[in-house]
């Protein structure tokens, strides 16, 4: 073998080298998941949609796919086989779960957000006065929801569990690296099936397990700079992430539908989590900034980021137990909510999981089982 | 001599009997509590009690949790009568005033903190004497407690406060109780008790009937020694009392509610003043030995209780003190 021909094999191995980096997403985080998820492109109330998900994987996320050129993107399932990657489309972008375009032409771009949820059924379809379902139809909502009374909602369906911080958020969280080998030991305690909502800012990424916000409802925190609030409502299984400036916000003790109402501690208004704007108060109709985040459980979470991201630990600064779920009997018996609801059908379960997506003051709910 | 001891381990049979504890309420109305007295024909027993329950433990099953971040205070006035019809029967009636209120000793906000007073529920009773002439005395008792409390007093955004909170549980509740004393052990002078309670708690509804709700059904049982002394022409009787109770979880909209129903073992001593035969002044308080709470609650930090009580005989009854 002379030397041309080996200078030929060398280059050519270059070549498919180089072709196939090209062809890797760049910063693959996690591993397969090796199974699909399923995209589902929409149009609810004047917005084009696209939601993505798997039941098994207990993930869904949704976001606006009409980018601010105009263009409107056509998703579907990724060839990537890993995550970050959830879907892709037709000029081939590769967009992840936080709808950050992480391969192609628009690398670096942002899908634009939905104020959006994982969350009861009932929770969405109460607060909203009737929602839409995929593939599920359509109601006729009995009355408007959003007045300009005193109250922005309707009192009637506001109660009380308890007093102004009754229910204490964390102020100070405290994070370590999350391993696969960590669950059900010091300082993490959780199990596989266990819920975790997850916030990426810039580079950071942190969870903050639901057996923690089930017992404070609110974090404070910051990352990367950003003072967030992480709040969750467990009688609803809704949970959100808010932009809070130099604010924090506390649980206020009060319900309505069911769902948490926070105040915050600048003005004392009120804010309703799931319909996301202040419904009592100097602030009165005020919207948060809603940062992107996503909730799975930690079966699926730790696939995605084992080794890497940092996850809230009970170092609360509360002496709470975090272990088990009160709220197991609630969550299992269907027809039990806490207190009446302003309106409620049995077009699904109750409690049945759901993603819901509110636009311009109506909602559309997308079901698990459409993701399987 | 011998009335005059029985009628004071039984008032502080009373008394153990209010310091039943709730769980993650500041306890229920103590108009669910009993009177249980051996009386004769045409006495009319009136009494008038006072409990303060301040409650700021917090206990996540049988572990004290090292948390102020929340208390709770249960204050009630309790009047009471009950006239004996003949040796055997007596009737009687509890009317309670109720102060509630919570603090959030974390919170930073300007609103004020939780608080509810108001007519708490009547309760009725009937007790029937089995055996009361000799050492071993019995006692049967049955009540009924009448939903004649508010339960929908509000905070000041007029919003409903939580059904623990309201002065009355807005539900017909049954009650069923034993007394057995064994007089003059020991020598004479101490005095062996034991009684039990049970509540059986109907349902309550709130807001125009969309939520139902019930109280755990509670158990109560209380055994102790009181001793008689006499000190300069008056009669003082300390008593020491075990107390056990188990509250069952609470019940809304049919399944069970979080965070409700426990077990407590508590020690109640206590010390009583009689001034002649119809008056006496019964102070008393209770010391947890034990608690096992369902989820996290928050339970008695302390807790006392004061109690007058007058006796009227209306009818001369040649019986009256054989005992």
């Amino acid at each position: 073998m002379n030397y041309k021909v080996i200078i030929k094999i060398f280059s050519i191995s270059l070549l498919i080298l180089v072709f196939s980096c090209r062809k890797q997403i760049p910063e693959p985080i996690g591993k397969s998941f090796g199974s699909g998820l399923t995209v589902i492109n929409d149009n609810f109330n004047g917005k084009d949609i696209v939601v993505v998900g798997n039941e098994g994987l207990q993930l869904l996320v949704a976001f606006e796919r009409r980018l601010e050129d105009g263009t409107l993107l056509e998703m579907q399932k990724t060839s990537a086989l890993s995550i970050p990657a959830i879907c892709e489309d037709q000029e081939g972008n590769n967009w992840d779960i936080y709808g950050l375009c992480v391969f192609g032409p628009r690398l670096g771009e942002k899908l634009p957000l939905l104020h959006s949820s994982q969350g009861f059924y009932f929770a969405f379809n109460s607060i909203y006065n009737g929602v839409e379902i995929y593939m599920g139809g359509d109601v006729d909502p009995p009355a408007p929801v959003l007045d300009e009374n005193e109250w922005l909602i309707d009192e009637e369906f506001v109660f009380a569990i308890g007093g102004f911080d009754g229910i204490p958020a964390v102020e100070e969280a405290h994070f370590e690296i999350f391993r696969s080998r960590d669950f059900l030991v010091d300082p993490f305690h959780v199990s596989n099936e266990d819920r975790i909502t997850v916030v990426k800012i810039g580079d950071e990424v942190r969870g903050y397990p639901h057996n923690i916000l089930t017992r404070h409802e609110i974090v404070n925190d910051v990352i990367n700079g950003i003072p967030i609030c992480i709040n969750f409502c467990p009688l609803t299984a809704t949970g959100y992430v808010w932009e809070r400036g130099s604010n924090t916000y506390g649980v206020s003790g009060l319900l309505y539908n069911n769902n948490l109402l926070m105040y915050d501690r600048d003005t004392e208004s009120l804010w309703s989590q799931v319909l996301g704007r202040s419904v009592w108060g100097d602030q009165q109709s005020a919207e948060p900034v809603h940062i992107r985040t996503f909730e799975t459980t930690f079966d699926t979470f730790q696939i995605m980021y084992d080794f890497q991201a940092k996850v809230m630990t009970q170092e609360t600064g509360f002496q709470f137990s975090y272990e088990g779920n009160p709220y197991d009997q609630y969550n299992s018996v269907d027809e039990f909510l806490l207190f009446p609801t302003s309106y409620q059908d049995n077009r699904l379960l109750n409690k049945e999981r759901v993603i819901g997506i509110e636009i311009e003051g109506e909602c559309k709910v997308y079901p698990y089982s459409a993701f399987n | 001599m011998k009335y005059l001891v029985i009628v004071v381990f039984l008032f502080f049979q009373t008394n153990a009997n209010l310091f039943a504890q709730a769980c993650c309420s500041a306890g229920t109305p103590l108009s669910a509590q009993m009177g249980m007295e051996f009386m004769n024909i045409g006495e009319l027993l009136a009494s008038l009690s006072y409990d303060y329950n301040y409650l700021n433990d917090q206990f996540k099953n049988s572990e004290q949790l090292e948390t102020d971040d929340r208390s709770r205070t249960s204050q009630s006035v309790l009047l009471r009568f009950q006239y004996a019809i003949n040796n055997k029967v007596a009737v009687g009636i509890s009317m309670p005033y109720v102060f509630r209120s919570e603090i959030n000793n974390s919170s930073i906000s300007s609103f004020s903190d939780l608080s509810a007073d108001g007519i708490g529920d009547l309760l009725i009773q009937s007790n029937l004497t089995l055996l009361s002439k000799g050492k071993h005395n019995i006692l049967l008792s049955g009540g009924l407690k009448i939903p004649t409390g508010s339960n929908d007093e509000r905070n000041e955004f007029d919003i409903p406060l939580p059904a623990d909170l309201q002065p009355g549980t807005g539900s017909w509740d049954a009650i069923i109780g034993s007394l057995y004393e064994m007089n003059n052990i020991f020598g004479g002078a101490f005095h062996f008790n034991a009684s039990f309670t049970l509540r059986l708690n109907g349902n309550g509804t709130r807001f125009d009937g969309r939520q139902t709700y019930h109280f755990g059904n509670a158990f109560q049982v209380i055994s102790g020694l009181t001793y008689e002394m006499i000190v300069k022409r008056s009669y003082f009787v300390p008593s020491l009392n075990l107390s056990y109770r188990r509250t069952y979880v609470d019940i809304t909209n049919g399944a069970l509610t979080p965070s409700t129903g426990g077990d407590w073992i508590n020690i109640v001593p206590g010390l009583s003043y009689y001034y002649q035969d119809s008056f006496k002044v019964l102070l008393s308080t209770a010391i947890p030995i034990f608690r096992y709470l369902e989820g996290t609650q928050l339970t008695t930090t302390y807790r006392f209780f004061i109690q007058f009580q007058y006796t009227l005989k209306t009818v001369k009854n040649e019986l009256q003190g054989n005992y």
